[in-house]
């Protein structure tokens, strides 16, 4: 019934939606803890800015593996 | 240019007679990077022990201390430095001005106290005036007790008069708040207090009252003129100090500048070892300024001095040595960490790697330009950023490059428009051409880590030997020869695989697990994780456009509104490629960062070196 409704292309659309959108979410939340340690980190030592900045960005990869799916579906 | 500056390991072993003449030399030299000398137990330091520091020390120290702390206090100290002084001169002349500049200090403060306590007897006669009395009713009385504050209401009145008849009260308003006088007999006061605080009374200090006499109007007028004597007198103090660090401002800093670096030679003897006649001092300096270095210390000591070079045994300093434009990519490894001493310094990769995936991202030719002239303009203005902006120079013009490679004008394919075939190689307004350029972006990324292994086995080579540089980096490219084209094959995005792959994708696999155990076998899926992080070049970079067109096409309806459309659409036009560039500088340095730290470095990087300072360099 849904099928018929959204049809094949909004259903790979929905695929490609969730695919990014999930995996942006979960880097959201890995990115929330590292980056609130890294800041009381930084606050210890100065330093660490930049190591903080990498193991902040680090879960980005994850959203990159979404989009790729996403790419993939829609492509 | 891939190795670091080559080190060589002195001890300089002297008499302590000529220990001054060497700290000096060596001050001025500039050249030794000294080692701490560590006790170690009674038994084995053989007699030597801590250097203690040269005689002057404390006297510098002191002087040093008077100085800065001149400097904390005088208004802003401007001008020319002035000629040496001894250290005796200077004292006596420190001592006198600070006499001056405490006198004067003392003075502020005492003024700044009265000040204070003026405040707030004017705030509470502002307080009280709403009242209507006059000063003389606040004073010591033998039966009445009074009591002045803030009131949420006047319902005590009633209560009070219930339980006294003497009793008079007084309300007005203060801004919004209610301000209640309430005089009873004294030996109703605890009672009445009671009252008082269930409407919520808070007091107002009157006791400085008891000296004022008169209208409080006459009084808070009295009060302000005083308040405004005393800050003419701050003023009158200020403009003095000014007078002082006028005359004296380039006296204090340039003897400051001097006499730190004294001091900092008085103290160097507490890295030194000493005996009851001689000193050793361990450290190193650049190999090639051995000699040169031998030679001015023999001179100045007369020959009553030592100095030996050894083979390089444990960790030398670091001073990257890169040339031309890729000096200034060192930043990066000072902020990431130096390379080891034995290590390939990877410098120059970042040099070329880093400006090709930052172009790649933000590709604009307008935006390049547009930063390109900022930057240059800004390393005139902030000297001090040099290096940063040096990498965001090369940045901005592999941005204009990658530009006019995608045809690209703040988001616009300018030349396409104006309908010049401009045979621009890449494209990423279509889904064909950014299909294309994630395909490129992933095809980077492979080379990249592949060079990444590569440069790992030269280190692994010079470190542990070429079985365990083969089985631990060598191996890596060969699984990655096979598995990328399986995994496309497995895809059925290539219509055939070789089978030559199977066998390098066996191989490779079999090497890695010998060499590198159990972990090995985990990691065999890396690679796609690593190369599929590439995709970021693309996916970065396509956000940037795809912002970029959004303002384009929100500001382009407001050009056919009239005069007030074409500003609003110019307001929109600049905001939207501001807030776009600052977005498109920030992202693609951050990531192109992030792939050389984490998937290039992680190959083959061990850092850890620690930088080379030499002792007599200055803080600029």
């Amino acid at each position: 019934m849904v099928e018929v409704l959204i049809g094949d292309e909004g259903m790979k659309a929905l695929g490609a939606a969730l695919a990014i959108g999930i995996s942006a979410i979960g880097a959201a939340i890995a990115e929330k803890d590292i980056g609130a340690a890294a800041v009381g980190a930084m606050a210890e030592k100065e330093e660490l800015f930049v190591k903080g900045l990498i193991m902040t960005v680090l879960p980005e990869t994850i959203v990159l593996f979404g989009f790729v799916i996403a790419y993939l579906i829609l492509g | 240019m891939l190795k670091t500056k080559r080190m060589s390991r002195v001890s300089i072993v002297g008499s302590k007679t000529v220990m001054t003449g060497v700290i000096s030399e060596l001050y001025d030299m500039n050249l030794l990077h000294i080692d701490d000398y560590v006790k170690k137990d009674d038994a084995e330091s053989d007699g030597f022990d801590i250097g203690s520091p040269l005689e002057e020390s404390g006297k510098i120290s002191e002087t040093l201390v008077k100085l800065r702390s001149l400097e904390s206090h005088l208004p802003k100290i401007k001008g020319q430095a002035s000629k040496h002084e001894d250290i005796s001169d200077v004292d006596v002349k420190i001592s006198k001005i600070e006499a001056e500049v405490i006198e004067k200090i003392d003075e502020m403060t005492s003024v700044d106290d009265a000040r204070a306590k003026l405040e707030g007897q004017l705030s509470e006669l502002e307080v009280v005036s709403c009242l209507s009395l006059s000063l003389d009713v606040f004073c010591e009385y033998d039966s009445l007790k009074y009591f002045v504050g803030y009131v949420r209401d006047t319902s005590f009145e009633a209560k009070i008069k219930k339980i006294t008849k003497k009793c008079n009260v007084y309300t007005g308003m203060h801004g919004k708040k209610l301000v209640a006088g309430v005089f009873v007999d004294k030996e109703k006061g605890d009672e009445v207090q009671t009252l008082l605080n269930e409407s919520g009374f808070s007091e107002i200090n009157t006791s400085g009252f008891l000296e004022l006499s008169g209208s409080v109007d006459v009084m808070i007028d009295e009060t302000e003129s005083k308040i405004k004597k005393l800050d003419d007198a701050k003023e009158k103090i200020n403009r003095e100090l000014a007078k002082i660090s006028e005359k004296w401002g380039a006296y204090i800093k340039s003897n400051e500048e001097t006499l730190s670096c004294e001091a900092e030679k008085a103290e160097v003897p507490l890295r030194f070892s000493v005996s009851d006649n001689a000193f050793v001092v361990k450290g190193w300096i650049p190999a090639e300024k051995f000699n040169m270095m031998d030679k001015r210390l023999q001179d100045v000591s007369t020959g009553k001095i030592f100095v030996k070079k050894y083979e390089v045994v444990g960790n030398a300093p670091i001073e990257l040595e890169n040339k031309g434009p890729a000096k200034s990519f060192g930043f990066f490894m000072d902020l990431y960490s130096l390379p080891s001493y034995k290590e390939i310094d990877p410098t120059f990769f970042m040099f070329l790697m880093f400006p090709v995936f930052f172009g790649f991202m933000l590709g604009d030719w307008g935006y390049g330009v547009l930063t390109l002239i900022i930057f240059t303009l800004l390393k005139f203005k902030v000297p001090k950023a040099k290096d940063i902006l040096n990498v965001l120079i090369i940045a901005s013009i592999s941005t204009i490059v990658f530009g006019l490679l995608y045809d690209e004008f703040f988001g616009i394919e300018l030349f396409h428009e104006m309908g010049i075939h401009f045979p621009h190689l890449l494209t990423r307004s279509n889904s064909a051409g950014a299909s294309m350029l994630i395909v490129y972006a992933l095809g980077l990324g492979i080379l990249h880590i592949a060079a990444g292994y590569l440069i790992g086995f030269v280190n692994e080579l010079r470190e542990h030997g070429l079985k365990a540089a083969i089985l631990e980096k060598l191996s890596w490219i060969v699984y990655m020869a096979g598995f990328f084209p399986v995994l496309l094959g497995f895809f059925g995005m290539i219509p055939s695989v070789p089978s030559y792959c199977y066998g390098l994708l066996v191989v490779g696999g079999v090497m890695i697990v010998w060499g590198e155990g159990i972990k090995g076998a985990l990691e065999l899926i890396s690679p796609l994780t690593n190369v599929l992080s590439y995709a970021r070049l693309m996916a970065v970079g396509l956000a940037s456009v795809i912002l970029a067109e959004v303002v384009n096409e929100m500001a382009h309806p407001m050009f056919h509104a009239g005069v007030a459309g074409a500003i609003m659409g110019m307001v929109v036009l600049v905001a939207g490629h501001s807030v776009n560039i600052c977005l498109g500088l920030m992202s693609p340095f951050i990531h192109s960062m992030r792939l050389h730290y984490v998937e290039f470095f992680l190959k083959f990087y061990h850092g850890g070196g620690k930088k080379y300072l030499p002792f007599g360099q200055r803080e600029s």
